[in-house]
């Protein structure tokens, strides 16, 4: 009788220690969800053209002007480091970047699908004769999301590389039995 | 009847408008002229077809004794727009006589803009006007190039960009390419014994150490021409560096750096394109093949053993 009554009780305190943490993660999406939805309110269009991200962009070369460029009216307004998608640029870096230093850019906006981002940098003549990296991380909601480090070809060439992200839709879109109420 | 006689009016009517068409569309086309095979040829594939270029100097010529001919005057009073090096390439100015003299035409200097390098001789300091050897500053005469020919047809301002951006991606291949080549030459015999003192930018983009028995002009102004001094010192340095070669250039009598290889007791390297490009269907025809058979030539001679 007391091994029956045993088994029950650890029965009741697994079954309930299960049943209480799905609850608590379902609430905590649910807080999410009308968080996000509350922040979008007044533009509803702009939340569905995809997330924000955050770009950290490390090289470990000087970024200079490229020395093989075609001038431009303004010289301080070309860019050492270009993320362009589909044609249009996301980040238009135009100062110098030190070797080692990380750039961040914050609220880069990409659709939820798969994208292309073309990342270009120009490392200064001399550092430009060897191989070079410029390494990539693109963070969601503060958590890294994809890494890559992009080597150029040396022989003084500049970094122009394409990345592919297949990027999934984040954990509150994802239907978790919830209903979403639209605003 | 008639009717076919009013036919045959029509045509005879038609085949002067038509022919006087075709002519206003040859006219169309600005003249660019240039006065350095090098300036024409960076003008050539930034223009393409909209624009005929011209050029004074021809393949293996010396713009530094060039004395222009009646043929330049009139060259130069069709043009829209004129081309130079600067730097007193062209010497005693002849090519801003010429613009001058012949319309006033506009001129252009294709190395504004380049940082000169300063060659010191008997104390006195001249500007190096042999700028296009880095490719650095080729890239320089490019952009100034462009600039001109939008200046003057800004319609055509995205397609002249296009090509222009184009050209500097060979550029970019070219210097690396150069310097790749070049690395093959152990430090110490990077030394360029060439017939005159063209090759400074050369040798400070690439590593070398230059000695020329003439100055930097083979004329007489300051610094220019050979001195019995500048001759027993190049022939001092090849002993003393144990220099494997020596070269002559294209635009400048071989003469001279044949009897300093045969006092030296060392091989003549072969020919290098320095003032003027080669001759049209020769390696040396635009300026990438010339840098690119100079390049050959000096790293076959400077690494045989």
């Amino acid at each position: 009788m007391a091994r029956f009554l045993f088994a029950i009780i650890v029965s009741v305190v697994l079954l309930g220690t299960v049943g209480f943490s799905q609850y608590a993660l379902t609430r905590e999406v649910d807080l999410r969800l009308t968080r996000e939805v509350d922040s979008h309110d007044h533009d509803h269009s702009q939340s569905n053209a995809g997330d924000t991200y955050t770009l950290r962009i490390t090289p470990t070369f000087d970024v200079s002007k490229d020395p093989f460029a075609l001038r431009s009216a303004d010289e301080s307004d070309v860019a050492r480091i270009r993320v362009s998608h589909q044609g249009e640029d996301l980040v238009y870096w135009t100062k110098d970047v030190q070797k080692g230093k990380t750039i961040e850019i914050r609220d880069v906006r990409l659709p939820e699908e798969e994208v292309e981002l073309l990342f270009e940098a120009t490392p200064d003549p001399i550092a430009a004769r060897m191989l070079c990296a410029l390494r990539v991380e693109i963070l969601r909601d503060g958590t890294p999301y994809a890494d890559q480090t992009l080597w150029s070809v040396g022989g003084g060439a500049p970094i122009r590389r394409r990345v592919d992200m297949k990027l999934k839709p984040a954990l509150r879109t994802l239907d978790r039995g919830l209903s979403v109420q639209d605003p | 009847m008639k009717s076919i006689y009013r036919l045959f009016i029509l045509f005879l009517c038609g085949v002067p408008m038509l022919h006087s068409s075709a002519s206003a569309e040859e006219r169309e086309k600005q003249i660019l002229v240039c006065s350095t095979t090098q300036v024409a040829d960076f003008s050539r594939e930034i223009v393409g077809d909209l624009m005929e270029v011209q050029c004074i100097l021809g393949a293996g010529m010396n713009p530094h004794g060039y004395l222009p001919v009646p043929g330049d005057s009139r060259l130069v009073e069709s043009a829209d727009l004129c081309l130079q090096n600067g730097l007193h390439l062209e010497g005693k100015n002849w090519m801003q006589s010429l613009a001058r003299d012949n319309g006033d035409k506009p001129l252009v200097s294709c190395t504004d803009g380049v940082q000169p390098l300063d060659l010191i001789y008997e104390g006195q300091t001249v500007k190096d006007p042999h700028a296009w050897f880095d490719p650095h500053n080729a890239v320089i005469y490019v952009n100034n190039i462009v600039d001109a020919v939008i200046g003057i047809d800004p319609e055509n301002a995205d397609h002249y960009r296009a090509r222009a951006e184009l050209y500097l991606q060979q550029l970019r291949v070219l210097d690396a390419w150069i310097d790749k080549q070049v690395s093959r030459i152990p430090e110490e015999r990077r030394i360029l014994v060439t017939s005159h003192d063209a090759f400074n930018y050369f040798a400070g983009r690439y590593g070398f150490q230059v000695r020329s028995p003439i100055g930097w002009s083979t004329g007489s102004e300051i610094g220019g021409g050979m001195t019995p001094e500048r001759r027993r010192r190049v022939v001092e340095s090849i002993r003393e560096f144990n220099v494997p070669a020596v070269f002559f250039e294209t635009s400048v009598s071989a003469k001279n750096i044949r009897q300093i290889a045969a006092e030296a007791g060392v091989k003549v390297g072969g020919e290098l394109y320095s003032d003027a490009m080669g001759e049209d269907g020769t390696a040396g025809e635009t300026y990438i093949g010339m840098m690119r058979e100079n390049t050959l030539t000096i790293c076959g001679a400077l690494t045989m053993q």
